[in-house]
């Protein structure tokens, strides 16, 4: 014990011992002086007990030695007859400051350990409160993110409405402009040069293009705003649905297309339809210049996750299309699904490039993931995953 | 109005796109008995015999109406909504031929009775072809019931 811990002898704490020594000095003087010197200590002990509980160490070892000094001393002053009258009274002086001595340290030791409780109570209390007003904060915090989300959602929407109509509203004047000037061209093919011929050919020419751009914007976009409706997909069935819709674009060509068993999937047919066909439409568009093509779409069973709560089934499959093409160099792969991003010129394949940021956004609003690897002149690959478990929305 | 029987009513606001689709229709003479309407009250004054249109035999339908869906006044939903629900006018083949490809529009035109639905192309020669083809179908291989 740390003398400097000891809980210190204060004013109140010395008012109370000597109001408590007088008490028992008192009590034992009256009425228990009539029983004689048998009952010796008995009013002293509980006066050191009471007060070094209240006072620790310290008052505890001035009570004991004052209630010494007092029955040596200045006993026979307050009572006729003196305290101590043999040895055996002697012998009770030392057991009672021996006594005395272990009762204030055991109080001591008793206050001391009900501080420490108090202690840690507040410390307790205080880190409680930090903790409660961290959870407090953190709630705000997700309920200002979740605000913020929906506000988010509510311009993505907006926007997306906007493009809309605005692409939309865009198709009108373009159909006048493109048939007018064919008008044009058909009711005054005489009185027309070459070259003003020529020139309506362009403008009849771009607003053609410029209708396809519409036309992808309004895909793309229709792919970002329309529901999913989810369904157990039979993935061999339709690809091979697909390749049946683009064998017109395969016609002439040799063209060997290996399809390896496919699990079924869990997603809006209708979306998927469109990924595959994109896929496999580039695989064909890209493999051209090859005298004989090679197209392999296959599965790589996922590694289903660590089985938390048992859910079975939630694998994660990757899809992919390969094919022997032109390829590309995987310094431009950031750019591949992008909105209108063409690795390649005009005359080169025909396209405004937005097949594979529809197939980004089909596979990105099913939870899945979509990536491409390839290198120039070798070949592409285009993967996709799909998660076996069922989706929300 | 002439009281001799029209064929084509032609319900669209656009008269660009009102001119190319007359000229579609020219191209095989079938443009001769059409009455083109600018919106949707028009229309009804027209199907109904109201309006400037007073007098004029109700009996006298159109073979083919083609509606164009966003109209000024009253919008081509409702014009559709109003002749499939009227006895004497829900047998009058109606083609919608607009420039909305919204799955609602269609999903709401079928529902309503329509009896085809058709996106206006953008390319001029898909346009004439369309046109051509709903007025060729409509008016010389399609067999009206007989009323």
């Amino acid at each position: 014990m740390k003398l400097n811990e000891v809980t210190p002898l204060t004013m109140k704490h010395l008012a109370v011992t000597i109001s408590l020594i007088i008490v028992a000095a008192a009590s034992r003087v009256w009425p228990l002086q009539s029983l004689g010197s048998t009952v010796g200590w008995i009013t002293f002990y509980p006066a050191v007990m009471v007060i070094s509980i209240y006072g620790g160490l310290w008052s505890g070892l001035l009570a004991t030695l004052t209630i010494c000094l007092i029955v040596i001393f200045f006993w026979s002053l307050i009572v006729t007859q003196p305290f101590i009258k043999n040895t055996a009274d002697w012998l009770g002086v030392a057991v009672f400051i021996f006594t005395g001595t272990m009762i204030s340290s055991v109080a001591e030791a008793m206050i001391r350990a009900r501080e420490r409780v108090k202690k840690n109570n507040v410390q307790l209390e205080t880190a409680n409160r930090k903790l409660e007003s961290e959870i407090t904060q953190r709630q705000e915090a997700e309920e200002n993110l979740r605000q913020i989300n929906i506000k988010l959602e509510a311009m993505n929407k907006e926007l997306e409405a906007f493009s809309y109509s605005v692409s939309h509203d865009l198709r009108g004047p373009l159909r006048a402009i493109d048939g007018f000037s064919r008008i044009l061209l058909q009711d005054y093919m005489n009185t027309l040069d070459d070259e003003g011929k020529r020139l309506l050919n362009i403008v009849s020419n771009n607003t053609k293009k410029m209708g396809q751009l519409i036309d992808d914007i309004l895909s793309f976009s229709r792919v970002g705003r329309e529901e999913i409706g989810l369904s157990e997909i039979n993935m061999g069935k339709l690809v091979k649905d697909v390749l049946g819709e683009l064998n017109q674009d395969a016609v002439g060509r040799k063209i060997k297309i290996e399809v390896r068993p496919l699990p079924d999937a869990h997603a809006d047919s209708s979306m998927i339809r469109q990924v595959l066909f994109n896929l496999l439409s580039n695989a064909i568009k890209f493999t051209k210049p090859r005298e004989s093509a090679f197209i392999e779409v296959g599965c790589n069973p996922g590694v289903p996750p660590s089985d938390k709560g048992g859910r079975s089934g939630s694998a994660e499959n990757v899809y992919y299309v390969k094919d022997n093409g032109v390829g590309f160099d995987m310094k431009y792969v950031s750019k591949l699904f992008g909105v209108f991003q063409r690795l390649h010129g005009a005359d080169e394949f025909e396209g405004t490039g937005i097949g594979l940021a529809i197939v980004k956004r089909v596979i990105e609003r099913h939870g899945g993931r979509v990536w491409a690897e390839g290198k120039i002149n070798e070949g592409a690959t285009f993967s996709f995953t799909l998660p076996g478990i069922i989706l929300k929305k | 109005m002439s009281t001799e029987q029209i064929e084509i009513l032609l319900i669209e606001d656009n008269p660009d796109d009102a001119e190319l689709t007359i000229r579609a229709l020219k191209k095989h003479n079938l443009a001769n008995k059409l009455v083109w309407v600018k919106d949707g009250a028009e229309a009804m004054d027209f199907i109904f015999a109201a309006g400037a249109y007073t007098g004029q035999s109700p009996k006298n339908h159109p073979k083919l109406i083609l509606l164009d869906l966003r109209l000024p006044k009253v919008d081509g939903l409702e014009v559709l909504q109003k002749i499939k629900s009227d006895e004497q006018t829900k047998l009058i083949p109606v083609v919608v031929l607009t420039s909305s490809t919204e799955d609602r529009d269609i999903a709401e035109s079928y529902k309503l009775g329509v009896n085809s639905y058709l996106s206006k192309p953008v390319s001029f020669d898909e346009f004439i072809r369309v046109v051509s083809e709903v007025g060729l179908y409509w008016l010389l291989l399609n067999r009206p019931p007989v009323t």
